[in-house]
């Protein structure tokens, strides 16, 4: 694993002061009043790679952390070499935190397990929009297992692994991804009043289930315009999309 | 040679209401997705690793909870479980197992359908082996969690427990496509054979993953591995009307 980067950048917003270190790759900067945005530098993820961002939200602070571009998982020199990025956020009451990064494409022989881990207080709340893409165009795509988990006072609300693998028939088939190149979520942690729907249209089958707890997650899995499409939708509330 | 109250176990005539449910692909075969037995085939590999491995591990934890021989209390009060004075023991308190089910069933309406079948299950359970160590389950308890205690009480190990779990959703899907399509029962019998032998390590990394969540007495180590497509259509299927099956 010569020449992997192992960086843990941090964030936090606590009495209404904004700081942050960043850890090259992961570049933070700030964007607005309560938003920060990641910029990667240089290339990758390559395989081997071990990113880091870690959240810390005080009592009713609100934060947006967005990414810059999307990010491109590359196998780097030994292919099959895993490459993460682990974001961590702790939320004190009532804090607020919204973590939309820009899709993530796993390119061939790219292996990518990130993870969100989200640690919420009483009232706190949180949305996470994420979207992976499988290859660039022309390719199937590499392997991805993104892991989500998040609690609210120390009470498990989801945890949930994706697996995805441009190469593997089982994954790619009728159970799995069902042949689509993409997939994506949006998960609410807090706010609970996201009731059942769903639908489905030429380029995508979305549905949206509240969670045992207070919470919601959104599933989207088509085209990679279908599934941006629906996200889109989604960070809009209120907003239905077209069901065909 | 298994115990064999276990045959019962993973008998379908058993009264725990696994008929009405398809394992999801109801869902599947209503949009045209599945129509020939490699379909179904199919199907079974994106789900068994993966949302199948989830619930054999939660079965399995629970078995492993109460010791491979759950029908002996001085086994439980040895493990530290409280004793109730009465000879009984009050078993392992089930409610951060419950909880991690559901963060790992995202989809409400298939937790209602694990609860449902829990509850189904139960009350075969407490008829058939009224020593079962269900104190503490509550009336809605997971399904998961109510064979690994069943496994435990019939003389089971966790192994056993998750090979019950994969049994049940292999042979959910299958039945569930031969009515569902009208595909020949030898051909679907062969895929069924087919899918546990290909998915057989699913059961000991399964009874692994349980056993050791048990032993450390921390729900969250069990699996969380997931496939997208099968979760929402579990959910459309949830909304859709004239269903044959309830899941």
């Amino acid at each position: 694993m010569t020449g992997a980067v192992l960086a843990a950048a941090r964030v936090s917003l606590v009495d209404g002061r904004l700081t942050w270190t960043s850890a090259p790759p992961v570049v933070l900067r700030r964007t607005g009043p309560s938003r920060v945005h990641v910029v990667a530098v240089g290339g990758g993820p390559l395989g081997g790679d071990r990113l880091r961002l870690e959240i810390d939200l005080g009592p009713g602070e609100h934060l947006a952390v967005h990414s810059a571009a999307a990010t491109v998982v590359q196998p780097g020199r030994e292919p099959g070499t895993e490459a993460s990025f682990d974001v961590e956020a702790r939320l004190a009451e009532q804090a607020d935190l919204v973590w939309v990064p820009e899709p993530t494409v796993v390119c061939d022989g790219a292996v990518w397990a990130p993870s969100v881990r989200i640690d919420a207080a009483a009232r706190a709340t949180a949305r996470v929009v994420e979207q992976v893409v499988l290859g660039r165009a022309g390719q199937r795509g590499g392997r991805c297992s993104s892991s989500v988990h998040a609690s609210v006072e120390g009470r498990c609300l989801l945890a949930a692994t994706t697996v995805l693998d441009g190469t593997d028939p089982a994954l790619t088939g009728i159970g799995g991804t069902g042949g689509a190149r993409s997939a994506g979520t949006v998960v609410r942690v807090g706010a609970g009043d996201e009731g059942e729907d769903g639908g489905t249209d030429d380029d995508v089958f979305w549905a949206r289930s509240p969670l045992e707890g207070p919470g919601s997650i959104l599933s989207a899995v088509g085209t990679v315009r279908g599934v941006a499409r629906v996200l889109a939708a989604e960070t809009v509330p209120r907003v239905a999309v077209s069901a065909g | 040679m298994p115990a064999p109250e276990l045959w019962l176990l993973a008998d379908s005539r058993l009264p725990t209401g696994g008929h009405a449910h398809s394992g999801g692909i109801e869902s599947a075969v209503r949009r045209g997705l599945v129509r020939a037995p490699d379909d179904v085939a199919a199907w079974l590999s994106g789900r068994v690793p993966t949302a199948g491995l989830v619930t054999a591990a939660a079965a399995a934890a629970a078995c492993a909870l109460l010791d491979s021989r759950g029908d002996d209390p001085s086994a439980l009060v040895a493990r530290e479980f409280p004793s109730r004075g009465d000879g009984t023991t009050t078993g392992p308190d089930w409610e951060p197992w419950d909880a991690a089910i559901s963060a790992r069933t995202p989809v409400a309406a298939l937790r209602e359908v694990s609860r449902q079948q829990g509850r189904a299950m139960l009350r075969t359970v407490r008829a058939a082996w009224p020593h079962a160590a269900v104190t503490g389950l509550g009336t809605r308890p997971h399904q998961a969690l109510v064979l690994g205690v069943a496994t435990a009480a019939a003389g089971g190990t966790p192994t056993d427990a998750a090979g019950l779990a994969v049994h049940h959703l292999v042979g959910q899907v299958c039945s569930a496509a031969v009515r569902l399509l009208g595909l020949d029962p030898l051909a679907l019998a062969g895929v069924h054979a087919r899918a546990l032998t290909a998915h057989g390590p699913v059961v000991g990394k399964a009874a692994d993953a349980g056993t050791t969540a048990a032993g450390a007495a921390e729900a969250d180590l069990l699996p969380t591995a997931t496939t997208p497509l099968p979760e929402v259509l579990a959910v459309l299927h949830a909304r859709s009307e004239g269903a044959l099956f309830a899941s």
